[in-house]
């Protein structure tokens, strides 16, 4: 049987995106966002 | 004259990137700003509702090495919600959304309509992509501490650095030589999109490089039908990366834009890996809708 390598790593984000939402990282990324980024708008 | 073919849902795809534009910047959803949006979409844009991937990457990155130095652990620095979404993403798509969904990748397309013959990079500069995504996202951050790819990004040049110093005066007042030289950057990018079919995709995009890791195996693929094709060359000419799909669809540089299904011989298909024209039955040659000989 052919291995079906998209389900793996389908399966292998889905646990990555659960740890890293259970750590908190949703609202780390979501603190990043809402600060304006002085890099993003060449200010620095 | 060969008229395109194709089913009719490809025919829109203009309006799929308009529409993925549109969500990405429609500003009533920022409560929604902890989601990495699958496309280059600048997070500093004032009407930006999700997170730039790339951006949350790179301060992951510059996060880590403190917490590090700390004495927390690597996975807890690990960026997994991140990496997660990207894989979950391109594990299912490959690189459809570069074509389909990517602001940048939109306004490629729009400007690249300015001139129809335009000149192909040479395949070794898509490897710069993954140069860029190693270093400028990972390890430069790192070690210096500053999101350099951010820095000099052009999205970020178009949708944070125009539009926020335009409506907040103090920015406009901090204006120093860095913002001219990521505007001058922009302006080059945006020529190159005229006379080069989407230059920034091919060579530079870092989230098209991480997507292209998984063209090759991802739950959607293209599927070509060396029986019914007639060597027209139509595909070739229409693909807006300049990539031959006879022979690189799937590959690292298709980002599975389907314009090449339109094939007016209907050699190319696209559909999940278990529908019922599989890869390996149409790279044997055997036409759709005959049986595969044992």
């Amino acid at each position: 049987m052919k291995t079906r390598w998209w389900l793996i790593a389908t399966v292998v984000a889905g646990v990555m995106l659960g740890a890293g939402f259970y750590a908190g990282q949703w609202d780390t990324v979501k603190g990043w966002a809402q600060v304006l980024c002085t890099g993003c708008i060449g200010l620095y | 004259m060969k008229q395109p073919a194709g089913p009719r849902w490809l025919y829109y795809r203009g309006y799929v990137q308009f529409f993925s534009t549109l969500l990405a910047n429609s500003y009533f959803l920022r409560g929604l700003k902890g989601f990495c949006y699958p496309g280059l979409n600048c997070w500093s844009c004032p009407l930006a509702n999700f997170a730039c991937p790339i951006g949350a990457l790179q301060y992951s990155s510059i996060s880590a090495r403190g917490n590090l130095a700390n004495g927390k652990p690597l996975w807890s620095v690990l960026p997994l919600y991140v990496l997660g979404t990207l894989i979950l993403f391109a594990a299912l798509f490959g690189r459809m959304m570069c074509g389909w969904l990517c602001p940048f990748g939109w306004l490629q397309d729009l400007i690249g309509r300015l001139r129809r013959y335009k000149y192909k990079l040479p395949k070794w500069t898509g490897y710069i992509r993954y140069a860029i995504l190693i270093a400028g996202v990972f390890v430069i951050p790192y070690y210096t501490g500053e999101p350099w790819f951010t820095k000099l990004c052009p999205q970020g040049a178009l949708q944070g650095g125009i539009f926020q110093p335009l409506l907040h005066p103090e920015l406009r007042a901090g204006i120093q030589t860095m913002w001219y030289i990521k505007q001058g950057i922009l302006l080059a990018t945006l020529m190159a999109m005229v006379f080069i079919r989407r230059p920034f995709c091919v060579a530079i995009c870092p989230l098209g490089a991480f997507f292209s890791l998984f063209n090759r195996w991802s739950a959607w693929q293209i599927k070509y039908d060396a029986e019914a094709c007639t060597d027209c060359g139509w595909c070739v000419e229409h693909c807006p990366v300049g990539i031959d799909p006879r022979r690189e669809v799937n590959g690292a540089n298709c980002i599975s834009c389907l314009e090449c299904q339109k094939c007016p011989y209907g050699a190319i298909h696209s559909g999940l890996r278990w529908g019922p024209e599989s890869t390996a039955r149409l790279s044997k040659g055997v036409p759709s809708g005959s049986e595969v000989p044992s």
